[in-house]
């Protein structure tokens, strides 16, 4: 098998001219992740800059609502900047210094990502650039007032859909000119190799997290974890650490868009194999090859792909993937702001969702959802949606 | 077929001359009149575009032209039919280029079907690397030729597994960018072109930011040929754009052709 590769997906599907940079931060990762000085600086910004460990929560009236499984939440939505992807950007900024390189550039969609990653360079004195569709710039103002005030520059993108996808075409083509002095910190478990391990791996610190949270204080291991999955790095994190415990059900929830005619988001439900964004993969395209553009109430879900590892747990059926629709993600969004005085983003708010269908599941079972954000940035999106 | 072109070239002295243009850009006729444009010009083979929803490595010329002929519902099959075409009346051999979904889409086997029914003799994929054996395969053993690009940032020990697949050339990379960029260190491009042949005796071309006879001068003692890609592109959504492809082409054809 060729490196890179979950089972037939994943690989390295880039121009020559970033392959030496990929190897390069291959053998970096490879060479730090356990080293003891590496550990112990990102341990410390885990700790004292992050937030973590995030909480393990029961959420009781929710658990009295659904009247089924016990329901839990990790809480990510209380790290630093209000979801689970700072945990990537900090682990990412800490090997672009050891890369010697001074300038970070990223994608954002929803604007987590531009803000974590915006956060951790004024933190360790990295210059950032942030591209942005100009279509999400218009959805997210707030958050790119935020980045911009962080002092990162933000860059319009206008060309294709003006979204997430061509934010990160455009990261792409920035990251092949200026490659010698600039790190791209990619915000999902997608791109080519080593990316989808390197960003799983940053995140997997919620997963394993929650196995020794769920020991104490559950007294076992959670009988199911359902995240949401957009590229799928929060959904990732919080697997991983339990792939080879076959007995914890682990399901993850692509956006399903308005309704079932909707095109929407879900790659692995809807999608078929192709390469995009330099992985083969599960993704959103027309019978020639072109990528679709997709939709979805929820910024951070509307990605026409997904990361390969979950194409590959999808194929060998250690992951289950489900669809949500808008309105039943909208309904989760206000239940439980109203139940638990937690209001969560709106992608995370999909994997909420699925615990209306639960079905069989009894108070004998205890089910994890991974709270992948906090939804203060949705506010004025739902608003507006209402007013509709 | 691509192979024997720079062996006939290699024996003339000559160098090579190789337009790229965008399927069915800007419209079907205009493609189909500037390929018999090029042939007349004298072009010793032609890459041409795949459109591609997400072509990352392109800059703005090629990805516009890229979005606007999907944007007009743009048919594969009905660009490879105007090849088709033109193949029976010229013997150019004819490349598509373009990103590693369109070739796989609907699948590997069925896109290689319609490009050979079509008489195409090679492929460049610009997101495909070289340790995509089986796919390289496939090509060998449907006698498809393909194009190895090298990048300035290629370590020079990697030359050698960059070509293991015994491409018909290499396309080197003139700057760290995307197409169409000005940043090319002259120097940096004779060191890696030296580097390339100390290594290997296939023919080199040079492509990416190329668009005036000064450039070619530069570099043609060092390269085998030199691909036009953006400042070609620009030219056909123009008016008369046959007439200003001539104009522009000639004194960089003169610049390839003369010795
Ligand atoms: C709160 C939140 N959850 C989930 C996602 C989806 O990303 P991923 O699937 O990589 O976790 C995003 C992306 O912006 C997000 O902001």
């Amino acid at each position: 098998m060729n490196k890179g590769y979950f089972g037939n997906f994943g690989g390295l599907f880039i121009p020559e001219t970033l392959s030496y940079a990929l190897r390069e931060l291959d053998e970096l990762y490879n060479s730090t992740k356990d080293d003891v000085v590496f550990r112990t600086e990102l341990e410390e910004l885990y700790k004292n800059y992050v937030g973590r460990p995030s909480p393990l929560y029961f959420a009781e009236k929710y658990t009295t609502n659904i009247g089924g499984p016990n329901i839990w939440f990790k809480r990510e939505d209380l790290n630093h900047t209000g979801a689970h992807k700072i945990n990537n950007t900090v682990g990412q900024a800490l090997l672009a210094k050891r890369l010697g390189k001074k300038r970070i550039i990223a994608e954002t969609g929803a604007g987590q990502h531009g803000v974590a990653t915006a956060t951790i360079c004024a933190k360790l004195d990295l210059d950032c650039t942030i591209y942005m569709g100009q279509t999400d710039i218009v959805r997210q103002e707030l958050n790119v007032f935020k980045i911009k005030t962080l002092g990162a520059e933000v860059i319009p993108v206008t060309s294709g859909t003006s979204t997430l996808k061509d934010a990160l075409n455009e990261s792409i083509r920035d990251w092949v000119t200026n490659v010698d002095n600039t790190h791209y910190i990619i915000g999902s478990v997608t791109g080519p190799h080593p990316y989808p391990t390197v960003v799983r791996d940053f995140n997997a610190i919620a997963g394993q997290e929650l196995k020794h949270q769920a020991k104490n204080q559950i007294g076992k291991l959670p009988d199911m974890i359902i995240a949401c999955v957009g590229g799928g790095s929060n959904a990732m994190g919080v697997f991983y650490p339990f792939i080879d415990d076959v007995d914890v059900q682990l399901i993850g929830i692509e956006a399903g868009g308005k309704n079932s005619s909707d095109i929407g988001s879900a790659s692995i439900s809807d999608g078929s194999i192709g390469v995009l964004h330099g992985a083969k993969t599960k993704i959103l395209q027309s019978e020639d090859g072109n990528i679709m553009e997709t939709s979805s109430i929820s910024a951070g879900l509307d990605y026409p792909g997904v990361g390969p590892e979950h194409a590959y747990l999808d194929e060998i059926k250690r992951a289950e993937y489900k669809k949500i629709y808008d309105e039943e993600a909208l309904s989760a969004f206000y239940k439980a702001s109203r139940l638990e005085g937690i209001i969560p983003a709106l992608e995370t708010a999909h994997a909420l969702a699925y615990l209306e269908k639960l079905g069989s599941l009894d108070s004998s079972n205890d089910v994890v959802v991974n709270m992948s954000g906090r939804g203060d940035k949705d506010l004025y999106s739902v608003m507006n949606n209402d007013k509709k | 077929m691509i192979k024997n072109k720079f062996l006939n070239l290699a024996a003339n002295q000559k160098k090579a001359f190789i337009p790229y243009v965008v399927a069915n850009y800007p419209n079907q006729d205009v493609f189909t009149e500037t390929l018999y444009t090029l042939k007349d010009l004298g072009a010793d083979l032609i890459e041409v575009g795949i459109p591609f929803s997400d072509p990352i490595a392109e800059g703005k010329i090629i990805e516009s032209a890229h979005h606007e002929v999907l944007n007009n519902n743009f048919n594969l099959v009905s660009a490879l039919d105007v090849i088709k075409n033109f193949k029976s009346n010229s013997d150019i051999p004819i490349v598509l280029m373009g990103y590693t979904n369109s070739f796989i889409s609907p699948s590997l086997e069925v896109f290689i079907e319609r490009a050979k029914d079509s008489l195409i003799d090679g492929f460049l994929i610009v997101d495909l690397p070289y340790v995509e054996k089986d796919i390289y395969k496939t090509f060998h053993d449907n006698e498809i030729e393909f194009i190895q690009l090298i990048a300035p940032t290629t370590p020079l020990n990697e030359i050698k597994s960059c070509i293991s697949n015994n491409p018909a050339f290499i396309y080197f990379i003139s700057q760290r960018g995307v197409t169409g960029s000005s940043n090319i260190n002259k120097n940096e491009v004779l060191d890696n072109i030296q580097a390339i042949r100390n290594k290997t005796n296939l023919p080199v071309v040079l492509g990416f930011g190329l668009k005036d006879p000064s450039q070619i001068n530069e570099f043609k003692s060092h390269a085998d040929g030199f691909v036009i890609g953006s400042a070609v592109v620009e030219l056909l959504n123009q008016d008369n754009p046959q007439v200003k492809l001539r104009k522009f082409l000639t004194p960089i054809l003169t610049a390839i052709k003369n010795e």
